[in-house]
């Protein structure tokens, strides 16, 4: 036997696997005329005995008896309702309080610019809307309205390539208000605004009433755009989302849009 | 009674909606997947995931069981590496770490550890986890040959099942892995003889201060 053949049954001879007579007498005896051999089989020896140790010290390792219970609770409610019942996944998929965390964000952000409106009201940073008659306007319109109070001709830029999936919201160039650093740039995409409801009595307003709104430029946990209906890209979950809150006078956020 | 079925039978019992057929093939099979997913990740949260949704995937029958593909471990491991290979593949940015701790896991074998040598241990323990260490840092597909042949014990037959090869390639990529962690286990070697020569050189210094 020469070393190469050595070299082929060297594992075999030390894994104790099925490996015939002959061929384990020969490679013993190789390795005992050959230091390199002899000495790989050293090797291969020590490392089936670090191996071993390895998975003796695994041995009773098993599932926690969660598992088990979730699985029986599962095959229980496939039996009672033939279609299959996905379990909710443990990990990997976002969970209900990253939305919360959003949610609760958003408002936390709409209280501070309510306190920051009416100890220290700057003018510069608001801007005038009318209310329209619509039933339901959307905030989005009431955004086109202020450009149009601030800058006569609002630009618009080119829209963004369709997006692949129907719910994803078309991404538009912004408009720009007054060039403040609140307001989106031109050389960034947001989505349209998203209108933010707290409660079902908001009612419209009346034709002729102005308010007052401000636009806030924020950063959001990534998650928070799946409450929009807006896809996540997963590798880049610890990236902070820009996105523009439009605030009321009254501190409440009114709408938000994201940027990119 | 169901204990004394072979796993085929009591597949057939579980597509018939009998419960206890299903208690008893986790319960017989569940280790093995866990400990596998576990040592394929380095991950105790993974390997909890992945052994339920080898089970989900059974109960589903989904990718249905095929007695004349290999045995039902080979199919439940199959199931099992392509769960770890998706999860390794989501959280490829995640470095691998063993969230175990050594000194809480299973109870050891006595014959393996010599009660009054504690230097002994030490070096037993620094072993596994060198080995542990050195098995997590290989490549998956020679990982998963490593685990399945070496660890779980399994013939060259069935792990060709259950990674969906043929037997030439296991015996090839098992022959590669051992020598990649001979090589690592080498390297880890000269790593703490280096460290222990800095020490001991330091100490030595300190007594001519």
């Amino acid at each position: 036997m020469n070393c190469r053949e050595f070299e082929d049954i060297v594992n075999d001879i030390v894994r104790a696997k099925m490996i015939d007579a002959a061929s384990r007498a020969a490679g013993t005896a190789h390795a005992e005329n050959c230091g390199r051999c002899a000495s790989r089989l050293a090797d291969e020896r020590a490392l089936s005995a670090g191996l071993r140790s390895l998975a003796v010290s695994d041995d009773g390792k098993a599932a926690p008896a969660t598992v088990e219970a979730a699985l029986l609770e599962a095959f229980r409610a496939q039996v009672s309702n033939p279609p299959a019942r996905r379990l909710p996944a443990r990990s990997g998929s976002w969970p209900r309080w990253a939305l919360a965390a959003a949610a609760a964000i958003l408002i936390a952000l709409g209280l501070i610019v309510y306190r920051a409106i009416h100890i220290e009201p700057q003018k510069d940073d608001k801007a005038l809307i009318k209310k329209t008659t619509t039933r339901q306007p959307s905030v989005d319109r009431e955004q086109r309205v202020v450009n149009d109070a601030v800058e006569p001709e609002p630009r618009r830029g080119p829209r963004a390539p369709r997006p692949r999936r129907g719910s994803r919201p078309r991404l538009i160039k912004p408009f720009i208000i007054d060039g403040g650093t609140t307001y989106a740039k031109e050389s960034e995409y947001a989505t349209d605004f998203f209108p933010l409801s707290y409660s079902d009595d908001q009612k419209p307003t009346e034709s002729g009433e102005v308010i007052r709104v401000q636009v806030i430029r924020v950063q959001m946990p990534r998650p928070a755009l799946i409450a929009f209906g807006l896809p996540v890209n997963v590798e880049r979950a610890d990236v902070p989302v820009k996105a523009d809150l439009l605030v009321g006078e009254d501190g409440l956020a009114r709408a938000i849009r994201f940027v990119r | 009674m169901h204990s004394t079925l072979c796993d085929d039978e009591l597949v057939t019992l579980l597509r018939a909606g009998d419960e206890i057929a299903f208690v008893t093939l986790y319960r017989r099979r569940q280790g093995g997947i866990y400990r596998f997913a576990l040592r394929m990740s380095g991950s105790e949260a993974i390997a909890e995931d992945v052994t339920q949704e080898v089970f989900m995937t059974l109960m589903r029958g989904d990718g249905r069981y095929d007695p004349s593909r290999g045995s039902f471990s080979a199919y439940l491991f199959g199931v099992a590496r392509n769960q770890v290979r998706r999860r390794l593949e989501k959280d490829r940015f995640l470095s691998p770490i063993y969230d175990g701790d050594e000194d809480r896991e299973s109870p050891t074998p006595e014959s393996l550890i010599a009660l009054n040598d504690p230097l002994g241990d030490l070096t037993r323990k620094e072993t596994i986890a060198s080995v542990r260490q050195a098995v997590l840092a290989l490549p998956a597909h020679y990982r998963e040959v490593v685990v399945l042949c070496d660890l779980q014990e399994m013939s060259y037959a069935d792990a060709s099942a259950a990674l969906g090869c043929a037997v030439g390639t296991v015996r090839s990529r098992l022959h590669r892995a051992r020598a990649l962690l001979v090589e690592k286990l080498r390297a880890y070697q000269s790593a703490e003889e280096a460290a222990e020569g800095a020490a001991e050189a330091g100490r030595t210094s300190k007594c001519f201060v």
